[in-house]
């Protein structure tokens, strides 16, 4: 017994007082004062308390190796979590982890657990790493399986300098702090293979990571933010899939007229506007959660709330390029659909696009592909679909945006235009051979465009059934939370 | 006359006709010879059951075979039905061994395949009471050399397959044949002292009693067949929902950290499982295997221990191999308390341990459900591999502070060492990942309940799909 309580001790005390105020003294938390912060106050089981690394001799040092595992609750949902602990060799993680991360991850599998991650830390410890048996460390070091349909959901937190960051591009929700930063690989190496000199922050800090490559889903200022922030998010997602998420009541009458739409969206289809303000008009109040607000911002993605169940979102964003698709757009819808497929989670879309960016850059960057790719992803979810077309919807990209999915229900406002492709595009194309030998080419333009706009209009599709129905803008909200209620999957 | 009026008439020849049909069961049963100790199959069922709560499938069925009117032939030997014990419902199959002697009449047969795929479809569990007898083919005499009615027994019969209805059987007397085959596929099987099972004849079939392992419970009398049969449908989990919980008492003497290396196996279960939830099937010095609690989570487990190591020998491994199949049939967590030094030399030479022994390996690796493991004293080669093994998939090992982990006995393997000198209690496989938690023997409880509840969360997802090469076949989502 007294061997017992001394090796907890150790393993509670590792690093001393001193670790505690050199993480302070650079404005970060130890990892239990994180796991502190995120999960519900006495409910954390840590798992192999006694574990080390393989060097015997370093054991009293070494508890963890690393990493702290175990399970807790949060909001009384049980939640596996797995932090980086700095106080032990930088919070890299070593071979002897392999026996350890694979009995955890067995139990999350069996228990279809939430897994959170909080990291910090040097990946792959280098020098016992140099070894042949390094092998064996992608079969076993990249994260969980998502193992349908024992699949738990994945949110991943950055809390500092962290590398070979694989939980962060399997997460299903993703933060990192200002302060932090994600690459494959650090500068160093960088150097050392290509003689390329970066910082750490160009190569993969918080602004690169949300404006440039999207692959966080959040930046906050500090530790604190970034665990409440989990915290929040979890909160709009079921544990696993095919169980519900939790239901909040938000207060919000889900027979709310929207009259104010009226006054958000122009009737020109050329003006531009925020569509974050229709989101936050539709959805219950004060729900909405935006995933990557910076990168690609002519999508705007999230979660939010309608009823009390979470719904996915993804609309068009008029006031940025005038809400095309574009390469990025389908990065960005491309979380969104992976969600809504493997979690089995509602989708709202809300589609006013001009269509596919056409510009030799995109066609560049393979855009045909990665929409091929995107457009048979979009009808992978069985889950209840609901598409609202507020304006415009033009081309391949109301199909990206999951427009007239036969399995899903579609609205569109009674001013919107559904064509192939821009009115205007159209006749110029069309009757080129005519406007040419036009004496008032523009006369011409004027009438034959409001002549198309006439069959753009959502009528004809109404009337065949492609459309489900032609809806009044303010009675969207109840239309939506109906349509969702109707298609939800009993469970 | 009206029709209500005729209808209620005593006179009513259809109402005389039952009243008559009734009546030759109840001579039937009226002249039924008694003896002490032994119910008849009607008698037992009411002993099971929920009073009033019996409904009868075939009440006036008889076999076709006979030309006496019925009479000598009621139910055609095979009571069914359906009922429910502690208010959960079952289904029902009693033998009766007065009528033909036989079990495997037609009509009987008809009614046993529609208990066995109504159970199947519904999920609820089925009683079996066997009492053959002599097993004689009567429904198919093979002096008549026709195969009258033989098509209805070539229909498969939803047993042992994954989705099958637990099936419980309990035998109270010579059961020969397709009934003893049916018997032996059974989830959990009590046996009177008159017992047997058998595929071959009477006079080749061994005699009753324990047969080196085939029951997993061997009592003294119906009755008290009856009351385990009781005890194990309170102790399972619902099929409906697997992680339904019983109530949760204390255990009778709680763990301590005076506790001793070497416990009693009886101070180990009094110490872990919730007081007055153990049914144990094998209960030998040494080993004790069975259904329990803890903190209110029913598991199959099975228990080593005491003043001298124990060995494992065939009757032991056969015996955790049923807990085993207990757990990956009806969901249950299991979970070992092992204090072993390996395997019983003598009994591991005979081929029919090394059978036995792969067929425990198989139905402990095949489950599904939670699996937990905790070292109390010798966990050499983690008290054998059949018992904790990772590679049989334990989900989570721990031991007390004076438990010894090494790779094998260090005292067969090093005469004259002492186990302190060449292994390190627990700290080392602690360090490395074969044991996940050391704890104090007052904390053992409390935590095997604590990942009891984390691992039951994921019961009612159904197990990822396995290919041939061992993979998940279910990583890709259905589109």
């Amino acid at each position: 017994m007294a061997e017992l309580h001394r090796r907890r001790n150790c393993a509670d005390n590792l690093g001393g007082v001193v670790a505690v105020e050199r993480a302070h003294a650079r404005g970060l938390l130890t990892a239990p004062e994180r796991l502190e912060l995120l999960l519900d106050p006495g409910s954390r089981v840590p798992f192999g308390t006694l574990f080390h690394s393989d060097n015997l001799s370093q054991a009293d040092e070494t508890f963890g190796d690393g990493e702290l595992d175990g399970f807790g609750t949060i909001d009384g949902r049980w939640v596996a979590y797995f932090a980086s602990d700095p106080r032990v060799k930088g919070g890299s993680g070593g071979p002897a982890d392999f026996l350890h991360a694979e009995t955890f991850r067995n139990i999350v599998e069996k228990a279809a657990l939430p897994l959170i991650y909080l990291m910090q830390g040097g990946g792959a410890r280098i020098d016992e790493a140099m070894s042949s048996q390094f092998i064996a460390f992608p079969a076993t070091g990249m994260g969980v399986r998502k193992v349908f349909p024992r699949r738990g959901v994945f949110l991943t937190a950055v809390l500092g300098s962290y590398y070979a960051p694989w939980n962060v591009a399997q997460a299903d929700f993703s933060v990192m702090t200002e302060s932090s930063n994600i690459s494959l690989t650090a500068p160093p190496l960088v150097y050392v293979g290509t003689g390329q000199q970066v910082t750490a922050e160009e190569l993969g800090g918080a602004q690169v990571q949300a404006r440039v490559t999207g692959q966080i889903d959040a930046v906050v200022p500090d530790e604190v933010a970034a665990l409440a922030m989990v915290r929040v998010a979890f909160g709009y997602l079921p544990s696993r899939a095919g169980i519900d998420p939790p239901i909040v009541d938000c207060g919000d009458s889900p027979d709310r007229s929207c009259p104010e739409l009226y006054d958000i969206v122009p009737t020109a289809l050329n003006r531009a506007y925020d569509v974050r303000r229709v989101i936050t008009t539709i959805v219950d109040r004060n729900s909405f959660l935006e995933f990557s607000p910076e990168f690609a911002r002519n999508l705007v993605t999230g979660l939010a709330r309608m009823n009390g169940r979470t719904v996915l979102l993804i609309a068009n964003q008029p006031k940025f390029l005038a809400g095309v698709i574009d390469s990025g757009a389908v990065i960005k819808a491309k979380k969104i659909f992976n969600l809504c497929n493997e979690l089995d989670l509602p989708l709202l879309s809300l589609v006013d696009t001009p269509g596919v960016l056409p510009t030799k850059e995109q066609e560049h960057r393979g855009v045909m592909t990665a929409l091929y790719e995107h457009g048979i992803r979009r009808f992978r979810p069985t889950a209840p679909k609901v598409t609202v077309v507020l304006r415009k919807g033009v081309g391949f990209a109301i199909g990206a945006m999951s427009g007239g999915d036969p399995e899903g229900i579609t609205f569109a406002w009674p001013n919107s235009q559904i064509c192939f492709t821009g009115v205007e595009a159209c006749v110029r194309v069309v009757h080129r051979r005519e406007i040419e030998e036009s004496d008032d080419p523009s006369a011409l333009i004027t009438e034959l465009s409001e002549r198309y706009t006439g069959t753009s209009a959502p009528w004809s599709a109404a009337h065949v059934g492609y459309l489900d129905d032609v809806i009044d803008p303010a009675e969207t909200r109840m239309r939506v939370i109906r349509a969702f209620e109707v298609t939800r999957r009993h469970r | 006359m009206s029709e209500e009026a005729h209808v209620s008439s005593t006179e009513d020849p259809g109402r005389q006709r039952l009243e008559m049909e009734r009546e030759a069961i109840r001579d039937f049963e009226a002249c039924r010879p008694r003896v002490e100790g032994v119910l008849s199959p009607r008698e037992r069922i009411q002993a099971l059951i929920d009073p009033g709560s019996f409904l009868e499938l075939g009440s006036l069925t008889r076999s076709q075979q006979q030309s006496d009117g019925g009479g000598s032939t009621p139910a055609d030997g095979l009571v069914a039905g359906w009922a429910t014990v502690h208010g959960r419902e079952i289904a029902l199959l009693a033998e009766d061994p007065l009528v033909l002697k036989m079990t495997d009449a037609q009509v009987a047969g008809d009614k046993r395949l529609r208990i066995l795929n109504t159970s199947a479809i519904r999920g609820v569990p089925i009683v079996y009471m066997a009492d053959g007898q002599e097993g004689e083919w009567a429904g198919f005499p093979v002096d008549r050399g026709d195969l009258f009615g033989y098509h209805r027994y070539q229909r498969t019969e939803p047993v042992s397959s994954e989705l099958a209805a637990p099936l419980i059987t309990a035998v109270f007397g010579r059961c020969v044949g397709r009934a003893a085959e049916l018997l032996m596929e059974a989830d959990f099987v009590v046996s009177t002292q008159r017992g047997s099972l058998s595929i071959v004849p009477s006079e080749l079939a061994s005699e009753p009693g324990d047969q080196d392992g085939l029951f997993d419970l061997l009592v003294e009398d119906d009755r008290e067949a009856i009351a385990n049969v009781r005890k194990f449908l309170s102790s399972t989990p619902s099929t409906d929902d697997p992680r339904a919980l019983g109530t949760a008492e204390m255990p009778r003497r709680p763990l301590d950290d005076s506790l001793l290396p070497h416990a009693s196996v009886d101070d180990v279960i009094d110490g872990l499982f919730d007081e007055g939830s153990i049914l144990s099937f094998r209960n030998q010095p040494g080993f004790v295997s069975g259904i329990g609690a803890i903190t209110g989570h029913r598991v199959a487990f099975a228990v080593t221990g005491g003043p001298t190591p124990h060995l494992l020998n065939t009757l032991d491994v056969t015996a955790i191999g049923r807990v085993a199949h207990l757990s990956r049939r009806l969901r249950m967590p299991l979970v070992f308390v092992q204090d072993a030094d390996g395997y019983d030399p003598a009994a591991a030479r005979s081929p029919e341990f090394l059978r036995r022994l792969a067929v425990a390996l198989d139905e402990v690796r095949k489950t599904w459900a939670p699996k937990l493991v905790l070292v109390t004293g010798h966990g050499h080669v983690l008290g054998s591999f059949v018992m904790g093994g990772r590679q049989l998939g334990m989900d989570y090992v721990m031991a007390l502070p004076f438990a010894q982990i090494a790779p094998r006995d260090v005292v067969a393997f090093h005469p004259g060492a002492i186990p302190g000198d060449l292994v390190d209690g627990p700290w080392v496989a602690a360090g490395f990942g074969h044991l996940d938690e050391v704890v104090a023997p007052s904390e053992a409880r409390q935590q095997m309940a604590t990942f009891l509840q984390i691992l039951s969360l994921g019961l009612d997802v159904p197990p990822p799909e396995v290919d041939r090469r061992g993979r998940y076949v279910a990583d890709i989502p259905k589109v």
